[in-house]
């Protein structure tokens, strides 16, 4: 979405009471889909979710998947992330390998309309848990094509990799950009006037000395240049590599050998 | 406090002017030159969208209209003003960029026969991002809007332009991509007055719908323009220049240095968001509204530098 839009939905709007059962009018609809009648439990004992309250950008909202386990909680094998008032609600599958040193991700979507985000995680004995949060945002899938996403398209499959140490927490945090326009198929192309078909990212895999640190399925609610930042078990040099397929074929691939750095910026100095 | 304060507005239904009778204040820069200077508010029904400065010049022949706020009602009080002052015709109606605040009162000035001019791609822009535009004004403003508040310009300025009001001359310069890809500048060669459209904010934060890097680089060649005073798109009308890009020059440098520092330190957009340009806080107005999603597109742009 224009990052203008951040203008106009800045204030003033008051959430109408009526969404919030349409919200879950929707919620039930998704989750029949995805998972049938399985049971699904609250899950702020295994992770956290961070997302924005009101988003300053609905085409490009972080989020944050935060892995909350201590010892004896179950292994984890794959999450859903899934903003219930999208046009298309799952916004991805992310499925951790071997490599995976915990379920921290995170990532960027676009939020077309107030919504509840959710996380649904599966532990490997097939048990649900699920997490949410409300955020506020508005068009992150309808928003027009622009100038970035025409730069996105230039340089489509540059893929970039940068690996931070985790400190106490072990590993590597592996930050994996994708340039990519990710078109959603509801963006108006401002010279023809016409809507752009929707060309995205499908599927993400990144590998770790040769195993799987995380394989994602993706959808039309990632945001541009879709980035994903996800923590490798592996500590010190390693070699990784991105299979990136997007939804016209195309097959991007990257391999290199990182050193994880130790940042020197404080993060948790927050006034 | 600010949203219970637009909902406590919204709720009561304040009464609206949906048409323009308010008279707008206009200060008189210099001979022929007007110009209001809109509130440091987010548009609600309350201000009628009437945040930006807009303003007109008279020349011998007749009056060039530049932007023309965010409502129907301000454009209409807008050509009352000019009305007012002048019975020459208007001639243009300049667009310096393709903001709801700055063109929605364009409807205003369509049957005054005024060809309407804004940067060659004011049309592509208006046209993908009107309907959009259409609808958040509308509810912001708590009115309705119909399609003609969209007028999309009848001439592009592709590099530059001379407008000859009649004894004096109007020099427009589209500009690259840089507070947003349609910015358009306005030089009264007469007496050296320079409005910058949003290019400059003063006192209400900046904000950023096009090119961090692009909008530094457009602010060095615009800073040895030699003009007696300036016109920012926000904040008092006239100022001295370059001086008065001072503060905006700080804040773009500080978003510039401060993203690219965490970003090299392996931070998230939402780390970004925590500490990137806190220390500008007191310095701005609206900055709580702003600043998140200046930090947002800066993290976007300067991640793939």
């Amino acid at each position: 979405m224009p990052r203008v839009l951040n203008l106009l939905f800045i204030a003033c709007f008051a959430m109408p009471a009526f969404a919030v059962d349409q919200d879950e009018e929707r919620w039930d609809a998704v989750r029949d889909d995805l998972f049938g009648d399985r049971a699904i439990d609250k899950g702020d004992h295994l992770m956290a979710l961070q997302a924005p309250f009101r988003a300053s950008d609905a085409a490009l909202v972080p989020i944050g998947v935060e892995d909350r386990r201590s010892e004896g909680d179950p292994a984890i094998s794959r999450v859903w992330l899934i903003v219930d008032s999208n046009p298309v609600p799952l916004a991805g599958m992310f499925e951790y390998g071997p490599a995976a040193g915990s379920i921290d991700l995170s990532t960027r979507v676009r939020v077309n309309a107030y919504s509840h985000v959710r996380v649904v995680a599966e532990t490997e004995d097939g048990s649900l848990y699920m997490v949410r949060e409300h955020v506020r945002a508005s068009g992150g899938c309808s928003a027009p094509v622009s100038a970035d996403d025409e730069e996105a398209l230039k340089d489509m499959g540059q893929i970039r990799v940068r690996a931070w140490d985790r400190g106490d927490k072990g590993g590597a945090d592996l930050q994996v950009g994708i340039r990519h326009p990710n078109f959603s198929g509801m963006q108006m192309d401002q010279v023809t006037r016409l809507y752009r078909r929707a060309h995205y990212v499908k599927d993400v895999e990144v590998l770790a000395d040769g195993e799987r640190v995380m394989r994602a399925e993706l959808t039309i609610a990632m945001s541009r240049d879709p980035s994903l930042r996800l923590a490798s078990g592996l500590q010190g040099e390693q070699d990784v590599t991105v299979l990136v397929n997007d939804s016209e074929g195309h097959e991007f691939r990257e391999a290199l050998t990182v050193s994880p750095r130790i940042s020197d910026f404080d993060f948790s100095a927050v006034e | 406090m600010m949203r219970s304060i637009c909902v406590f507005l919204l709720t009561v239904g304040l009464p609206l002017s949906v048409h323009g009778t308010n008279g707008l204040a206009m200060e008189q820069l210099a001979d022929g030159i007007y110009v209001h200077q809109g509130v440091h508010e987010d548009v609600d029904s309350g201000n009628r969208g009437d945040i930006a400065n807009i303003g007109f010049v008279i020349g011998d022949d007749c009056v060039a209209v530049i932007d023309t706020g965010g409502s129907p009602a301000v454009g209409e009080d807008l050509r009352a003003a000019v009305e007012q002052r002048t019975e020459k015709p208007i001639c243009h109606v300049i667009n310096t960029h393709v903001h709801p605040d700055h063109v929605f009162g364009n409807n205003a000035f369509v049957d005054s026969g005024a060809e309407f001019i804004g940067h060659h791609r004011l049309a592509a822009q208006l046209s993908a991002r009107g309907e959009y535009y259409r609808e958040a004004m509308a509810r912001m403003l708590d009115t309705e809007l119909d399609e003609n508040v969209i007028v999309p310009p009848d001439r592009a300025v592709e590099d530059s332009m001379e407008l000859d009001l009649g004894g004096r001359v109007l020099r427009l310069q589209a500009m690259p991509t840089a507070h947003t890809d349609t910015d358009l500048v306005v030089l009264d060669q007469a007496t050296g007055t320079l409005w910058l459209g949003d290019l400059l904010f003063v006192d209400r934060i900046p904000s950023l719908d096009g090119s961090l890097l692009g909008w530094l680089a457009v602010m060095d060649d615009l800073r040895d323009i030699d003009a007696e005073r300036v016109v920012p798109g926000h904040g008092p009308v006239s100022l001295d220049w370059p001086e008065a890009a001072a503060d905006q020059q700080r804040y773009l440098e500080v978003l510039r240095d401060q993203t690219r520092q965490v970003i090299d330190a392996g931070a998230t957009i939402d780390q970004a968001l925590r500490h990137v340009g806190r220390d500008e806080r007191d310095a701005w107005q609206l900055f709580e509204e702003y600043h998140e999603g200046n930090v947002q597109s800066a993290f976007a742009e300067l991640e793939w530098e």
